[in-house]
């Protein structure tokens, strides 16, 4: 039954994203990105859209779309939490000042996401050490840390906004986020992080499911919590700093994903993660093709999509279920 | 924690060497462009007071002026550029605002020259247009709008003797009292329309209504229309421009987006402010 379920995700995955290849604001016919892709492409316009444009923007949204479920479903087990989304441990405002202060050093815009991935991972750190007792990580700590260093630093790029008005539009663009301008070079800086990040929390998947019984039991059941919170710590956040430093700060994913898919898969974190990844990638993207397709030429924020669909959709699931918990 | 601190900064390196130095900016071509495509509607004006109207092939949404400018085909707005809509119109030079640096380094990524011009004053306005006429070839027609604008201000400037100053606030937003202070263009016309800009901060602020009051406004200007927004504040209701109901709309893109209406923006905020004069 599970394999089957994969199976399907990753159809709907390859589907969607077909699809989406096919569509777009310029108008050019199905049929010509088809004959295009086999035959090669006649007209070099449309090879540029085609292949520097949608394509990437396509894989990025798959590749975002992924590490932010897997990120979440990491940290709803990690934290015992089901409300924790990727970006509540502070790892989203850490990236929103780095690049806020990137472009403010006036950086160019190639430099930007090297500078949030930065801002990312510093301040994970910084939460993982506000938050250590010893040689013991208290994941409420870590969740108390992460909240509060997270708005402090939102209120530092707030300020920073205020006060530097030239800044303050390309600041706004690139926190409203998306995938817009995603380019091959995009996918190529963020794949190796992703590919650690997720090895990591798939590595640790095991544990992940043990912890979820408190750690004492965990202990006793012979699991190295440190060893693992920390690993799965490192794996999420790695995650969440590459998607975030390439695509802003695109809610909703990260939190109702991996809800979505436990209802339909069961809590048991290898397949979890697995299916977070393949189903995120896959909403993402649909929600992406929606977003630059329906009001064309303008374009909604991809998070007012994944919002809109993904609400009721997971409401309609609650009850298809008939079950209140989320666990 | 050394080998900590060693990791993610060798982390950090790695990805910023991924992000790489892209750039490919492609060799600026000597050819005039003639596929324009304007990403913002200061842009779309500007194009069309120099005579370049003919050849913009692509406009942002909001471009309402000129009238031609309507019709045109949409690349988005000024916040999202949509990329591929830019793409299919084959332009060979897109014009870009301040704020849309990252959109800009995309486009040129994909071999579409991007100028951004950003001027904050009027002087700096004039010469963008001058600029953009030059990598247009027609740096004639943009000096002849330069040299118009320079004429109509000095026409208003002269009429002002300059003997009092009213003490003017100038509204984007009656409802939370956004203002315009200094080193806004708005800013600069109530300076040169012969008035005082009691919005002293830098840039566009909410001012507290306290300090409003204090001040004693004579004049208040809004950019959209509200003013029962203002009315309803009893503190403001009390202050001489609304006693003496000196309170004027003005159209706000008329005065705030850089371009040669600024100077019939100039001549319209001098009317308000010294109608004796005019």
């Amino acid at each position: 039954m599970k394999s089957r379920s994969l199976f399907f995700l990753g159809a709907f995955l390859l589907v969607t994203g077909g699809a989406s290849l096919m569509v777009g604001t310029s108008g050019i016919l199905p049929a010509e990105v088809l004959f295009g892709l086999w035959r090669g492409f006649d007209s070099p316009t449309t090879r540029t859209i085609i292949l520097e444009l949608r394509l990437p923007r396509i894989v990025l949204g798959g590749l975002v779309g992924g590490a932010l479920a897997s990120a979440g479903t990491t940290l709803q087990g990690l934290l015992r939490n089901p409300l924790a989304d990727p970006y509540i441990i502070g790892i989203s405002s850490g990236a929103s000042l780095g690049a806020t202060l990137g472009m403010f050093l006036g950086m160019t815009p190639f430099a930007v996401p090297a500078y949030a991935f930065a801002g990312g991972l510093l301040t994970i750190i910084a939460v993982y050490f506000l938050a250590r007792r010893g040689q013991h990580l208290p994941v409420v700590g870590l969740l108390l840390a992460g909240i509060a260093l997270g708005a402090f630093l939102q209120a530092n790029v707030s300020l920073l906004m205020i006060l530097g008005e030239e800044q303050m539009r390309r600041v706004v663009f690139w926190l409203m986020g998306g995938l817009s301008g995603a380019t091959w070079k995009d996918i190529g800086s963020v794949l190796p992080y992703l590919a650690a990040g997720f090895g990591l929390v798939l590595w640790r998947s095991r544990e992940l499911d043990l912890l979820a019984f408190g750690e004492g039991d965990a202990q006793r059941l012979g699991v190295n919590t440190e060893a693992a919170k920390t690993a799965l710590l490192a794996g999420a956040s790695l995650l969440t700093a590459a998607a975030v430093s390439v695509s802003g700060l695109i809610a909703f994913v990260g939190l109702m994903v991996p809800h979505m898919l436990r209802l339909i898969f069961g809590p048991e974190s290898r397949y979890l993660l697995v299916s977070s990844f393949l189903g995120g990638a896959g909403l993402l993207i649909l929600c992406d093709t929606l977003a630059r397709t329906v009001l064309s030429p303008a374009e909604i924020p991809v998070g007012v999509v994944t919002a809109f669909l993904g609400g009721p959709f997971f409401l309609y699931l609650l009850r298809q279920y008939g079950k209140g918990e989320l666990w | 924690m050394k080998r900590l601190v060693a990791l993610v900064l060798l982390l950090i390196l790695a990805f910023s060497s991924g992000c790489g130095f892209g750039g490919g900016a492609q060799e600026g071509s000597s050819l005039t462009p003639r596929r324009i495509v304007s990403m913002a509607p200061s842009n779309t004006e500007i194009l069309f007071a120099i005579g370049a109207g003919d050849r913009v092939v692509g406009v942002t949404e909001w471009s309402n002026y000129p009238e031609e400018a309507l019709e045109l085909p949409k690349v988005g707005d000024a916040f999202n550029i949509n990329f591929e809509a830019v793409l299919a119109l084959e332009p060979d030079l897109a014009l870009g605002i301040a704020g849309q640096e990252e959109a800009a380094a995309r486009l040129e990524e994909m071999g579409v020259e991007t100028v951004i011009i950003a001027p904050t004053t009027i002087a700096e306005t004039e010469e963008s247009l001058i600029e953009v006429g030059r990598r247009l070839g027609l740096e004639d027609e943009a000096r002849a709008v330069v040299a118009e604008m320079e004429e109509r201000k000095e026409a208003v400037l002269g009429r002002l003797s300059g003997a009092s100053r009213p003490k003017v606030a100038v509204f984007l937003d009656p409802n939370d009292l956004w203002v315009a202070g200094s080193g806004t263009f708005i800013d600069e016309l109530v300076q040169l329309a012969g008035g005082e800009n009691l919005a002293t901060a830098e840039g566009y602020f909410q001012i507290s209504e306290e300090s409003l009051v204090a001040a004693e406004p004579e004049i208040f200007i809004l950019t959209y229309p509200g003013v029962e927004l203002l009315e309803s504040r009893p503190a403001l209701a009390k202050t001489p421009a609304m006693l003496e109901g000196r309170v004027h709309v003005v159209d706000g893109d008329v005065v705030s987006r850089p371009g040669p209406r600024l100077i019939s923006g100039l001549e319209e905020i001098a009317r308000i402010l010294h109608p004796e004069a005019f």
